[in-house]
């Protein structure tokens, strides 16, 4: 038993760091004594951002070109990027023409609506920076770090930890029906091209031509 | 003046020189040409008065002016100033001397100060160890007062008992007076006093007793008709006609002239005395013949302070005098103000006399001087005067006999005013100016001054007003009496009332006579319903009209009641104005206010309403008793708007009601209640509130009493206030208000403020534990409302059952950390039928009165029960301190840090237990062992 643990103790210890950290993202308890946005972005950058880069260099010694933090497969990476944004565009458009509801919900920033300004600057660094945080745990921790080895199947089961999550997080709405879409094409593509550069590029691409889209024919 | 006399000499000179020329025919003709004529001097006059716009009616007043100039010439004045103006015994008090209307400078006149002491008035033989009798001639003299001003003066501190005269030195200190002045050097000395009523200037003379108007033995006098001097018309006054009986008074004294005598004013009579009941007889005859210069003598005198021996200013001061004086006999100016000793002692340039002041000292000074006035004698000399600070020095207090005496200048014949003095008082003959012994013995001072004369010695006007009218007294521990309040004012005060002192007392009695009246002020100060009753300032009394049914020492308050329940309290005030020199100025006052204390009051009821024919009428039947619950509303009764307060007394022994709301006469009649009487008031009313937030009615109500016929007037208070509710914890011992900190308890007057440190909690925050029954009770405001209001709790937004009136409980489920939210939502509405009311009887339109909502919200935080404890001590306190200023977000984040490191290191370790090396050898070595 421990002679096994030991040969998987990479896999073993790499898991339980992913389940804590979406453990502590799901049941982390808000203080009302600080903004909860505030709360919210410390606490995602740190089970996020911060924890995977650290988990990376202190305790596995690996270099962060396995956590995707490297050029990878350029050419594998730019294909499947725009077909995935591609493929995902018409999968959003689709289900705005079909449901009235996802047209109605997806919503912006009331401020970022109005103002170009404002719009330029959310889609510049709060998607980038939420978009980061997401590659950095789910492609890059998940897919490239610890299911590596077991093929596509790091793509589905990535893709089933970030519905789950969302799901026990009672976070699921129209709103977050992009990023689920996408989630999975995202993961295929750092996957693909061992890069979390890639995939965060298409997933920052494909929000920004969704929040048009929604803009625009909404 | 100066120019009016010189313009009068000017044009009578004018005068003199046309008629010299108008009476010879040739200046004439010269000045006028034309044919030869000899004009008249009327027609002269006239015609140089046509030539130079003179008018006979001026020229006229002019001439009559200038008859009588020499009677309004200004004779010197002086005046004192006191410094301190009000001194106190043992005081340094010093009086200053301003003289006016002297030729010469005031440091060259001669300042003869007298002092007269306390009790040392004028007496004759006192015997020789009498202290007032300084001069030690057996009698206490005006000499004896100028000597101890003299003395004073001279000595300036000094204590002769340092001095030695035992040795004849000579310090050189004597000093030669000149008559009029210092600085008169010769010039001819004619001295002169001045009658103040004829204004006539007399001249000292040693005799006159050669002039002779025809009165014999009497002194001859013009007499005019005025008030106060009784005219004896016997022997037939010829030529003088007053008219009925009227009184005269004497206005001068004759001349004579070309042995024809004369009066100015009045007429020549023999008067038996200089008095104001001389009798006045007719003269022998018209003739008359007077004195020439040599015989009169005219003589010049100073009014220096004088003894057998000790003569001042004759510029003499040896060893006996410096004795005498008190002055070192080896120092010239004992004084050291620059003059000599004996100068000092004349007063040369003493303007200023400061001496240590006692209660009764009276003081004064005779200036002597130069004055403007001219003499008419052919030489330089004016006028030597003396000047009094009273101006009370009359010639006829001097006079043994008054005229005048003749005497050649420049080949006329000039009649002089002379008076002889009575020869008992050559020696010093302005000493009756100051003070003598009449007839009867008696003192009559004339120059002395009192320094503390000026009015202080008038007592304070005080006047006392108090307010309200007709204050209710509460004899409950409710406290809700009127409180009365006093004002005094003093109108004649010199000082602010921060200088008087205010003295309060109040009596009780009952009746307005108070002639059984009992001091209370004390029992009120004991009970707190007075202030301060003594004091600068205290010019305002407050009184809180809960006086206690026992007064204290056996005396209940039932004892100064009448049957009717009224009392009376008179407010006394006695205020003392003092004067930095310790004297003092007394005024009291009082004010007598009407009270009533007795048990019954205006009970207020939430209204009823009753349909009588059609009509909401008002009712009390069945209606709540209100406002009865605390002490704050039992005071003044919160009502909120759109109310139909019910009012009711206690008719017992009561009729003749009449009621009012602020003042205005308020009736209720069958048309507002069944319960009224449309015939007379009765203890009944109703008073709708109509008025807003912040608005107050005042309803009065007085009643006779049935036995004594007294009024009884009770009032009570309504305040219209916006509804409001509070929430309140059931049991603070489950749910405590949240200690918000500490504050320091600079009164002391706190008594739960152990060590000065009060503890400040929250009203709307609390804290409990976990798993405790939560409990919470809505108090509304006004009081009354909790039964009629609708009620909506809410805790965490979820609705919550009442589980008794106005009361929650419930179970904190929560973690520790866990907070409630605790909401009442209530709405209070008039029913229809009140608002029904309202528009039938005083047309209030059901639109005025719609449902009012009001909320309160609590929140409670769940503690963990090890950390409630009291304030940190030692150095946590100060680490807690430090904890509790770092920014939540920095500690969050740190915490946030904290766990991921610890979750980082955990992982690290599990990692690093999995190697795979060290499983093996665990294994093997856990193999081995079993083995």
């Amino acid at each position: 038993m421990l002679e096994t643990l030991s040969k998987n103790r990479r896999f073993v210890v790499t898991g339980l760091l992913v389940f804590f950290s979406l453990f502590f993202m799901g049941f982390f308890s808000e203080s009302d004594r600080l903004s909860p946005v505030f709360q919210g972005l410390i606490v995602s950058v740190v089970f996020f951002l911060v924890i995977p880069l650290l988990y990376s260099k202190m305790v596995l010694r690996e270099s962060l070109k396995n956590l995707g933090l490297q050029r990878g497969s350029f050419k594998a990476g730019v294909l499947i990027a725009i077909a995935s944004v591609v493929f995902a565009l018409a999968i959003v458009i689709t289900l705005a023409l079909a449901f009235p509801q996802f047209r109605a919900q997806y919503a912006l920033p009331a401020l970022v609506e109005t103002s170009f300004v404002w719009f330029v600057l959310y889609e510049l660094v709060l998607v980038s920076f939420m978009v980061i945080l997401y590659e950095v745990f789910f492609r890059g921790l998940v897919v490239l770090l610890w299911l590596r080895d077991c093929g596509l199947w790091a793509v589905f089961i990535q893709a089933g930890l970030f519905f789950s999550f969302a799901y026990l997080s009672q976070d699921i709405s129209w709103a977050v029906v992009p990023l689920l879409i996408f989630c999975p094409l995202a993961g295929f593509i750092a996957y693909r091209s061992g890069s979390l550069w890639y995939s965060f590029a298409a997933s920052w691409t494909f929000l920004f031509l969704t929040d048009i889209f929604f803009l625009v024919f909404r | 003046m100066f120019k009016r006399r010189t313009l009068l000499k000017s044009t009578f000179s004018l005068f003199l020189v046309l008629e010299f020329f108008v009476a010879s025919a040739l200046p004439a003709i010269a000045l006028f040409g034309g044919g030869f004529s000899i004009p008249s001097a009327s027609q002269m006059a006239a015609e140089l008065e046509n030539r130079y716009h003179l008018n006979l009616g001026s020229i006229r007043d002019q001439g009559e002016g200038f008859n009588v100039a020499g009677n309004k010439a200004l004779a010197p004045e002086v005046s004192l100033f006191f410094s301190p103006s009000d001194p106190k015994p043992g005081e340094k008090l010093s009086a200053k001397a301003f003289p006016i209307y002297f030729s010469n400078p005031e440091e060259t006149l001669y300042y003869s100060w007298y002092l007269k002491r306390k009790g040392c008035d004028l007496e004759n033989n006192v015997g020789s160890d009498n202290l007032c009798d300084v001069d030690e001639d057996g009698d206490i003299t005006v000499e004896d007062w100028k000597i101890v001003a003299a003395r004073i003066l001279a000595q300036n501190g000094y204590d002769k008992a340092d001095a030695n005269y035992s040795t004849n030195t000579n310090d050189n200190d004597g000093y030669v007076a000149k008559y009029g002045g210092d600085n008169k050097t010769n010039v001819p000395n004619h001295c002169y006093i001045h009658d103040t009523e004829s204004g006539t200037n007399y001249e000292f003379v040693e005799s006159l007793s050669d002039s002779n108007f025809g009165c014999a033995d009497k002194t001859a006098v013009c007499v005019a008709e005025q008030i106060s001097v009784a005219l004896e018309e016997q022997g037939g006054v010829q030529g003088f006609n007053p008219s009925g009986t009227g009184e005269y008074y004497i206005s001068g004294y004759p001349t004579c002239s070309s042995d024809i005598s004369s009066c100015s004013i009045g007429v020549l009579r023999c008067a038996d005395s200089l008095s104001s009941i001389a009798t006045f007889t007719a003269p022998a005859g018209t003739t008359c013949s007077i004195i020439s210069e040599a015989d009169a003598n005219p003589y010049c005198f100073h009014f220096f302070p004088n003894s057998s021996g000790n003569t001042p200013g004759n510029g003499s001061f040896g060893t006996g005098e410096e004795d005498f004086w008190g002055t070192n006999p080896e120092d010239p100016s004992t004084a050291d103000n620059g003059n000599k000793d004996e100068a000092n002692i004349v007063g040369l340039g003493s303007s200023t006399f400061t001496w240590n002041y006692d209660s009764g000292d009276q003081v004064g000074v005779a200036v002597e001087g130069t004055s403007m006035i001219p003499t008419k004698h052919d030489d330089s000399s004016y006028m030597i005067m003396w000047a009094f600070p009273k101006k009370d020095c009359s010639a006829r207090d001097l006079a043994e006999d008054i005229g005048s005496y003749a005497k050649g200048v420049l080949g006329y014949t000039v009649y002089i005013p002379a008076i002889k003095v009575k020869d008992a008082d050559l020696d010093s003959p302005l000493n009756k100016c100051i003070a003598y012994l009449n007839n009867d013995g008696e003192e009559v001072d004339k120059n002395l001054i009192n320094p503390t004369e000026g009015g202080q010695a008038t007592k304070l006007e005080v006047g006392v007003t108090a307010t309200p009218d007709n204050p209710v007294n509460d004899e409950t521990s409710d406290k809700g009496g009127d409180v009365v309040v006093v004002q005094a004012s003093v109108n004649n005060a010199q000082h602010n009332v921060t200088d008087m002192l205010f003295d309060w007392k109040v009596e009780i009695s009952k009746d307005i006579n108070f002639n059984d009246k009992l001091d209370i002020t004390a029992k009120l100060r004991s009970e707190g319903l007075l202030g301060n009753t003594k004091g600068n300032a205290l010019d305002t009394l407050r009184l809180k009209l809960d006086i206690p049914s026992s007064l204290g020492g056996g005396n209940n308050l039932s004892d100064y009641l009448n049957s009717s329940g009224s009392g009376y309290l008179r407010f006394k005030i006695a205020v003392v104005e003092n004067f930095s020199g310790g004297a003092i100025r007394k005024g009291t006052s009082d004010v007598i206010v009407k009270f009533t204390s007795t048990g019954k009051k205006i009970s207020a009821y939430k209204a009823e309403t009753a349909l009588i024919s059609g009509v909401r009428k008002a009712t009390l039947s069945g209606a709540t008793l209100i406002c009865n619950d605390d002490a704050l509303d039992r005071a003044a009764c919160r009502v909120i708007k759109n109310e139909i307060i019910g009012l009711r007394i206690d008719s017992s022994g009561l009729l003749n009601f009449h009621w009012t709301v602020n003042g205005a006469p308020f009736v209720c009649s069958k048309k507002v209640s069944g319960d009224c009487s449309d015939t007379q008031q009765n203890n009944v009313n109703f008073i709708p509130v109509a008025g807003s937030p912040g608005d107050t009615y005042t309803v009065t109500v007085t009643a006779n009493d049935v036995n004594t016929g007294n009024a009884l007037t009770l009032s009570r208070t309504f305040g219209v206030v916006t509804p409001a509710v509070t929430l309140e914890s059931l049991d603070r011992n489950i749910v405590w208000p949240k200690l918000l900190g500490q504050y320091r308890d600079i009164t002391g007057k706190v008594a739960a403020c152990p060590g000065g440190l009060c503890n400040d909690y929250s009203t709307s925050m609390f804290e409990a534990f976990p798993d405790s029954t939560l409990g919470f009770r809505a108090t509304f405001i006004p009081g009354f409302l909790g039964d009629i209001s609708q009620r909506e709790w809410m805790v965490d937004g979820e609705a919550v059952v009442e589980s008794g009136p106005r009361e929650i409980s419930f179970t904190a489920g929560k973690p520790v950390g866990g907070i409630y939210n605790i909401a009442l939502a209530a709405e209070v509405r008039q029913s229809d039928e009140t608002r029904r009311a309202l528009l039938d009887i005083w047309g209030i339109s059901p639109f005025d009165s719609p449902e009012i909502n009001f909320s309160a919200t609590n929140q409670v935080q769940l503690q963990e029960p090890g950390l409630v404890q009291g304030p940190e001590s030692g150095p946590r306190r100060y680490l807690a301190a430090i904890v509790s200023y770092i920014p939540a977000s920095v500690m969050f984040t740190f915490r946030i840090f904290l766990s991921a490191v610890l979750a980082l290191f955990a992982l690290g370790l599990l990692y690093t237990f999995l190697e795979e090396q060290r499983v093996r050898a665990f294994v093997e070595s856990f193999s081995r062992k079993n083995e």
